[in-house]
């Protein structure tokens, strides 16, 4: 029996206009995920702090940055029951602090339950953003500066 | 040069975590074969033998001699059961390692030096075998030209080993192998003639007046040796068959081949090492026990003592037919025992260098031995060694076949005896389950008492002892040369452990030869890939290779290419750039993959990459290659969610949005447990 091929997924439909941000010039890419990490805290209704602590313990073990220009921090949380993602997009870049001469000029930090049941999906999205986030891609969000734009523009992917 | 659909970015070229350049790492050892082939590569050694052996016998105790050749070849039986059974145990069984194992080191040494002797000997006897075939074809040959010449056999003998000696020697200096494809054509041409000279041989059968041989024991004062003052050892009775079977064990000369080829036998390996001795022993019995019979029954008694030396040229010139038919049947018999014979003397230089090599890295021998050749990367001192004392055999033996067999068989019973002793009390230290063990187990009680191993080294030990006594050659210089040889041994092996910082012993973890191969993109390291699914298995810890094991043992090696990835980190460099090569690190880990990939009998396509991130190469190469599947091992450091996570994330940036052609599984494995995930 064929297997079914799994639908794309949304990316926006993790997003709001109102959780994508443009970082300012010289931003480390630390000072990004912890602004990222407040506003998808806000969304879930858990301290920042705690959110910050998962993220930051994730990224200690193997780095999230690609070299299309991606960051993806991320964190698997116990209570939660749906994905949450925030943006935001450095036009500058960031240079990242693991890889040299690698600059990030999207962070995209998502949260997914730690369900196991969820972790397929929470590879789905990986594959996705990976995939869809490439570097022609990224310059073309990195030059937007209106959040609504570049929403749109994740938008329009689907 | 990436490819372009590998290499999206390139204007991250600059902070590219990208591959930076790719060895492929290649091993004489990474292609397998099938049981023919192998039983062809024995039969080479094992079979040319056919020969010789029967005009030895008949030299030594008379017509009786096609019956003990004959039991010879059924007693072969027996030793490829226990050749069996120590591969089944150890991927590279062979004499030095299963005595080492069973009765220590030195047993083990003493076992290595008195096969020497016979890899020594095996050259010479083969040489000059084959050129006593070749004068006797010159010899009949000249009269129908129209020319009143000879030749003096044995001194054509004696040029002609000597030549192929030296043919070989420059060979193996220079690292050219004889593959398995050349023993089997040789093995094939030899079949055919066999069959026919074998066919003829059974026709004549129906026209001729024969007898069956005497049973009756006819030995010469020599090959009596000291029985002969000892009034109670009278050849008589089973005294007599001792002596006459002794004389006659030199045919089973060549089984080491076995274990040297058990490494090189495709999957599954344990099955085909099965068909192999099965294979060789049938041969064997036709092709040296039944054509030697023949000999006895259709060469004229009388003209067998003129034919001892190419028993196999008299037999087809003894056949009924027209003497062109004859002629042109010894031609094609000569022609079939001078390529054998002539591999053979090429299998005991590679055998003994192999043996001496295996003993060198198990740090018995210095490194002086070990000094690799300037311009060809090969153990060309110990090459030399071998060659020029099997020179030395030549020269001595003054084209004398008979004495050289006198001489022969001393190493391989003695040695015969040792791996049979030591599989033995191997019974008894390590009672694991084999795959295939040597039958006739008796249980008593709780333990299991080996009667069949016992009844086999019984009678080794046995026929061993009687050569002592009947085989002075034999004795005196089989003692000789092992005594020098282990002397050698035990002085180099002081000496290594004098030597500072020298790991006695370090062989344990035997370090393969790896050629390496740098390639200017990915997809130049893959023309090797050529199957229609392809696994990639990521390697980083000789520890931690449950994974590997899990692939070897279910992937169909008829349509799968399995590639071994292991990558370095290496920050800052171009793609091309010279870097180090792989060092003890990944040498160790190379050398486990290839005994692994060994023993399972799976080919493996070995590749180490310098990269800024492992995963990111294991992604590009799966995607450069084509990859039905990703497989990795867990990693303690970070555990197998993280790794999955990041080869998805490495994975899409490689492939980027274009469209996939076949699914991907990525899988972590790990003791009892999986974690998959289908990559787009």
């Amino acid at each position: 029996m064929p297997k079914q091929p799994t639908p794309r997924l949304s990316l926006a439909s993790f997003l709001e206009p109102d959780r994508i941000f443009i970082a300012a010039q010289g931003a480390s890419k630390d000072a990004v995920i912890t602004c990222l990490a407040g506003m998808v805290a806000a969304k879930i209704q858990l301290p920042p702090q705690t959110l910050v602590q998962r993220i930051m313990q994730r990224e200690a073990g193997i780095s999230t940055t690609l070299d299309t220009g991606l960051a993806i921090p991320h964190a698997r949380l116990e209570g939660i029951k749906d994905f949450t993602a925030a943006l935001a997009v450095s036009p500058d870049g960031i240079a990242d602090p693991v890889h040299t001469g690698v600059f990030i000029k999207a962070v995209f930090l998502f949260v997914s339950p730690s369900e196991s049941s969820c972790f397929q999906r929470h590879l789905q999205l990986l594959a996705a953003l990976s995939s869809t986030f490439q570097p022609a891609f990224i310059e073309k969000i990195s030059a937007m500066s209106v959040p609504a734009e570049i929403f749109a523009a994740i938008q329009a992917l689907t | 040069m990436i490819s372009d659909k590998a290499q999206p970015s390139a204007s991250f070229a600059a902070g590219s975590l990208r591959v930076k350049r790719i060895l492929v790492l290649t091993t004489a050892m990474l292609t397998f074969i099938p049981f023919w082939k192998a039983g062809a590569v024995v039969l080479c050694d094992f079979g040319s033998s056919a020969f010789y052996a029967g005009g030895i016998a008949f030299q030594a105790f008379g017509p009786a001699f096609p019956w003990y050749v004959l039991a010879v070849m059924l007693f072969s039986g027996a030793m490829l059961a226990i050749y069996v059974e120590s591969c089944a145990m150890f991927v590279r069984g062979g004499v030095y390692k299963v005595v080492k194992e069973g009765l220590g080191g030195t047993m083990a040494k003493i076992s290595v030096s008195a096969i020497m002797f016979d890899y020594c000997l095996t050259g010479p006897i083969s040489g000059v075998s084959a050129g006593h075939y070749l004068a006797g074809l010159l010899n009949s040959l000249f009269p129908l030209a129209g020319m009143n010449w000879t030749v003096s056999p044995p001194l054509f003998a004696v040029l002609f080993a000597a030549a192929v000696t030296v043919f070989f020697w420059r060979q193996n200096i220079r690292g050219i192998e004889e593959s398995s494809d050349t023993s089997a054509h040789i093995v094939a041409y030899t079949t055919v003639v066999s069959l026919v000279l074998l066919g003829w041989s059974v026709f004549a059968l129906t026209k001729i007046q024969f007898t069956l041989p005497s049973f009756g024991l006819a030995f010469t004062d020599e090959a009596l040796g000291w029985a002969k003052g000892w009034g109670w050892l009278r050849p008589i009775g089973a005294a007599g068959m001792l002596m006459a079977f002794g004389h006659s064990v030199l045919a089973l000369s060549g089984l080491e081949t076995m274990a040297q080829v058990y490494r090189e036998m495709e999957s599954p390996k344990m099955e085909n090492l099965k068909k192999t001795a099965i294979f060789v022993f049938l041969y064997a019995l036709v092709f040296t026990g039944l054509l030697t019979l023949l000999c006895a029954l259709i060469i004229p008694s009388g003209m067998v003592a003129k034919y001892a030396d190419n028993m196999l040229s008299g037999l087809a010139m003894s056949l009924p037919g027209p003497l062109w038919a004859r002629l042109l049947m010894q031609t094609l018999m000569v022609v079939a025992g001078v390529v054998m014979l002539s591999g053979a003397v090429n299998t005991s230089l590679v055998g003994a260098n192999g043996v001496l090599n295996r003993v060198a890295e198990d740090g018995v021998l210095t490194g002086w031995y070990r000094h690799l050749h300037p311009k060809y990367g090969t153990t060309s001192r110990i090459i030399n060694i071998i060659a020029l004392t099997q020179l030395a055999i030549i020269l001595l033996c003054r084209g004398d076949v008979y004495l050289l067999g006198e001489a022969y068989a001393f190493g391989v019973m003695w040695s015969f005896v040792f791996k049979t002793a030591a599989l033995f009390v191997l019974r008894f230290q390590d009672a694991s389950k084999r795959e295939w063990r040597v039958p006739f187990n008796l249980s008593v009680g709780e333990r299991e008492i080996p009667a069949g191993v016992g009844l086999i080294f019984f009678a080794l030990l046995l026929v061993s002892s009687m050569n002592l006594v009947t085989k002075k050659v034999a004795t005196l210089s089989g003692l000789l040369f092992t005594a020098v040889f282990y002397a050698i041994f035990y002085y180099s092996e002081k000496r290594n452990e004098k030597i500072e910082g020298f790991e006695h012993g370090a062989a344990e973890t035997h370090e393969e030869r790896i050629n390496i191969r740098q390639a200017l993109s990915i997809e130049q390291a893959l023309t090797e890939v050529s199957k229609p699914k392809r696994i990639l298995v990521a390697v980083r810890n000789p520890e931690n290779m449950h994974h590997f094991h899990k692939i070897l043992e279910s992937a169909d090696a008829d349509d799968t290419d399995i590639l071994v990835l292991t990558s370095k980190v290496a920050k800052g460099l171009q793609f091309g750039a010279e870097a180090a090569a792989p060092g003890p690190e990944e040498t160790e880990l190379f050398t486990r993959v290839i005994l692994t990939a060994e023993k399972y009998g799976q080919s493996v396509i070995p590749l180490f990459v310098l990269s800024n991130d492992p995963f990111y190469a294991i992604a590009q190469v799966a995607y450069a290659a084509k990859a039905d599947q990703i497989v990795m091992g867990v990693s303690g450091a970070h555990g197998a969610d993280s790794q999955l996570e990041r080869l998805v994330m490495a994975w899409g940036a490689v492939k980027g949005d274009a469209a996939s052609e076949k699914p991907v599984l990525a899988r972590v494995i790990w003791e009892g447990r999986e974690l998959s995930f289908e990559l787009g």
